[in-house]
């Protein structure tokens, strides 16, 4: 059982497992599992509301989620999403502020590209250290990422807050710029098409061009990618530069869609998340799209059940990381033909 | 003031100190372990919940090493019998350990950010009047100052040193040498699982409280540290040293200062990064080697 078939089937069945787990702690930790868990398993579907809801949620994951496996399916470990996707946010924001009353046909593409350029920098630094300096990428990302999320958080405290609102969210951009909503009242907005659009050219990259064969052979031998000729440096920077400004593109968008301003922390999550869905998806582009519905259908779960059934949302966080512990491992489901249980 | 700040300097750095001595067992061994940072909050958690529980510094210390063993071992199964990626599995400690001790929080105290315990007993300090700067230290800020003395012992010293070192250089050598590279691999992983505990247990016991997300970056700082330090316990030791004095100096800059925190915050995250920038690892130097 090799091929397409069995990465279907094992993607389902480490899904299956971590849903199981998240609905035995349900059992264990809430007074009304019932509710708790119908809450948190189908409510989802009860309404257009939460619905739209959902599929808005997995927009900025699409984007997570690409830039996750770009980076992996070229050999380079990019934790660095977290801040990339904020500063990206925060980069687009400013620009389109700066750029308030110029036609949205030209604010909305500068935005998006300027968000994707400083995401892409930051981490394309860490790709050439990785490159020239044998600096460990998986490091360098986190601790530069670790270090921009602080950053900013000050600028939309300080400089740059909003300051008649009291919250701690930029100052917000003009109504015209906001992309068109999709599905009112829920938060749906037509970044989606930009998100789908994005994962078949990826595809269409990563599997029908020159560079993108470049990038998978150094993902699966770095030696054997040197020794056929291939640039494996320039790989190294170019995947990290890519997959940075998509994450970056990701908070963009989410800005540009949903919340028209930075908030603080608006974005945790979206880079983790985005990890765990290029996993499930196998690295593969177009796989992203169903693992970050999977995701967004978690995260959105947790929330109704925390206001409909007082479910601690932190459940969701837990469910996710058995995602991560179950999703590489290669020996999964000759547990499943054994017969044996896996917790 | 001086020796205020250099007291300040070294309790910092205690947590950093044991946990790269952690981390430097696991990557000389070949297989870094990457989810230091979650098996700290999670045994800084358990630590000061049983020590409260159980009134006994002793016990708290204990559960915490046990906790921290137990997600330690959780990581090698994983890796070595369910063939999973060692630096996903860390990165799965990791995020658990953010979920689980907030939700075991709020379901058992009510509190999803700080949790005081005014029961718990802190551990005793030691007052040396006439070494200003040692005062004040408790039992993990000596455990601290001796591990990296202890380590430099093992690894030069006994045979599960060489063993150990024999596994990360190139596992097949050491394999056909007779080496049982799973169970030094193991074992590395326990000891681990041990500094961890203790480095989570130095957090959260003499405050006699857990706030959420308390270890803060301080798994990944100790990573750098173990870079830094090229592999030699006492040169980590010294990085971790440094380490902690540039937490000290945001945390210090910060009640001096009127420089936004938030900013300050970020000094000991660029540092290290810059940091390994500066010094790169020697040993992806060498991977990288192979094809140059």
């Amino acid at each position: 059982m090799k091929g397409r078939a069995f990465t279907v089937a094992r993607a389902l069945f480490t899904l299956a497992i971590a849903l199981a787990v998240g609905f035995v702690v349900i059992v264990l930790t809430e007074e009304e599992p019932l509710e708790a868990t119908s809450a948190f398993f189908l409510s989802v579907f009860t309404n257009t509301f939460y619905f739209g809801n959902l599929l808005s949620a997995s927009i900025p994951l699409i984007f997570t989620g690409l830039a996750a496996s770009i980076a992996f399916s070229s050999s380079s470990f990019n934790l660095g999403l977290e801040g990339q996707v904020y500063l990206g946010a925060l980069t687009g924001t400013y620009i389109g502020v700066r750029m308030g009353g110029t036609s949205p046909l030209i604010v909305v593409p500068v935005v998006l590209l300027s968000g994707f350029l400083s995401g892409a920098l930051v981490a394309g630094i860490s790709g050439l250290l990785k490159g020239f300096r044998g600096v460990n990428e998986l490091i360098s990302s986190l601790l530069l990422s670790n270090g921009i999320v602080l950053v900013v958080d000050y600028i939309i405290e300080g400089p740059f807050n909003d300051r008649p609102s009291g919250l701690a969210a930029s100052t917000s951009l003009g109504k015209e710029v906001i992309l068109p909503r999709i599905l009112e009242p829920s938060s749906l907005h037509s970044g989606l098409f930009l998100a789908l659009i994005t994962a078949v050219l990826l595809w269409a990259f990563m599997f029908r061009s020159r560079p993108g064969y470049d990038f998978r052979v150094t993902g699966k031998s770095s030696i054997f990618a040197y020794y056929g000729g291939i640039n494996v440096k320039a790989v190294y920077f170019w995947s990290m530069f890519l997959s940075g400004g998509l994450a970056a593109v990701g908070g963009t968008v989410d800005v540009l869609g949903v919340h028209g301003r930075v908030l603080r922390g608006f974005s945790g999550g979206y880079g983790w998340n985005g990890i765990a869905v290029a996993l499930i998806a196998r690295n593969h582009p177009l796989g992203v799209i169903p693992a970050a519905l999977f995701f967004a259908y978690l995260e959105s779960g947790a929330q109704i059940a925390s206001f409909e059934a007082g479910l601690t949302p932190e459940i969701s966080r837990i469910v996710q990381s058995v995602v991560f512990y179950l999703v590489t491992a290669e020996a999964v489901l000759s547990f499943m033909k054994g017969g044996r249980k896996v917790d | 003031m001086i020796e205020a700040f250099v007291n300040d300097t070294l309790r910092n750095a205690t947590p950093i100190v044991l946990a790269a001595c952690g981390g430097l067992v696991t990557r000389l061994s070949g297989w870094l372990n990457i989810g230091l940072e979650g098996m700290i909050l999670l045994s800084a958690f358990s630590g000061v919940v049983v020590s409260s529980a159980t009134s006994s510094v002793v016990a708290g210390t204990l559960a915490a090493i046990a906790t921290s063993i137990a997600v330690s071992l959780l990581i090698f199964v994983m890796v070595r019998y369910m063939r999973a990626n060692l630096y996903i599995t860390g990165i799965a400690t990791n995020l658990l350990s953010g979920g689980l001790t907030v939700m075991l929080a709020d379901l058992w105290f009510r509190s999803k950010g700080t949790v005081v315990f005014p029961e718990a007993p802190r551990p005793a300090v030691s007052s040396l009047d006439f070494l200003g700067f040692l005062n004040n230290l408790n039992f993990f800020d000596y455990l601290a100052i001796a591990s990296p003395l202890l380590l430099l012992f093992v690894l030069r010293g006994t045979s599960f040193g060489l063993k150990l070192i024999a596994c990360g250089i190139d596992e097949e050598s050491a394999y056909y040498s007779g080496v049982n590279v799973n169970r030094v691999r193991l074992v590395s992983f326990i000891i681990a699982g041990v500094f961890s505990g203790l480095a989570g247990a130095s957090l959260s016991l003499p405050l006699g409280l857990f706030v959420a997300n308390m270890s803060g970056g301080r798994g990944w700082i100790a990573l750098v540290a173990v870079i830094m330090g090229r592999d030699r316990p006492f040169l980590i030791g010294f990085s971790a040293l440094m380490l902690g004095f540039v937490t000290e100096l945001s945390i210090f800059l910060q009640v001096s200062t009127q420089i936004s925190p938030k900013l300050l915050l970020t000094i000991p995250y660029f540092v290290s990064f810059l940091i390994v920038a500066i010094f790169p690892d020697r040993r992806a130097m060498l991977e990288g080697k192979k094809h140059e």
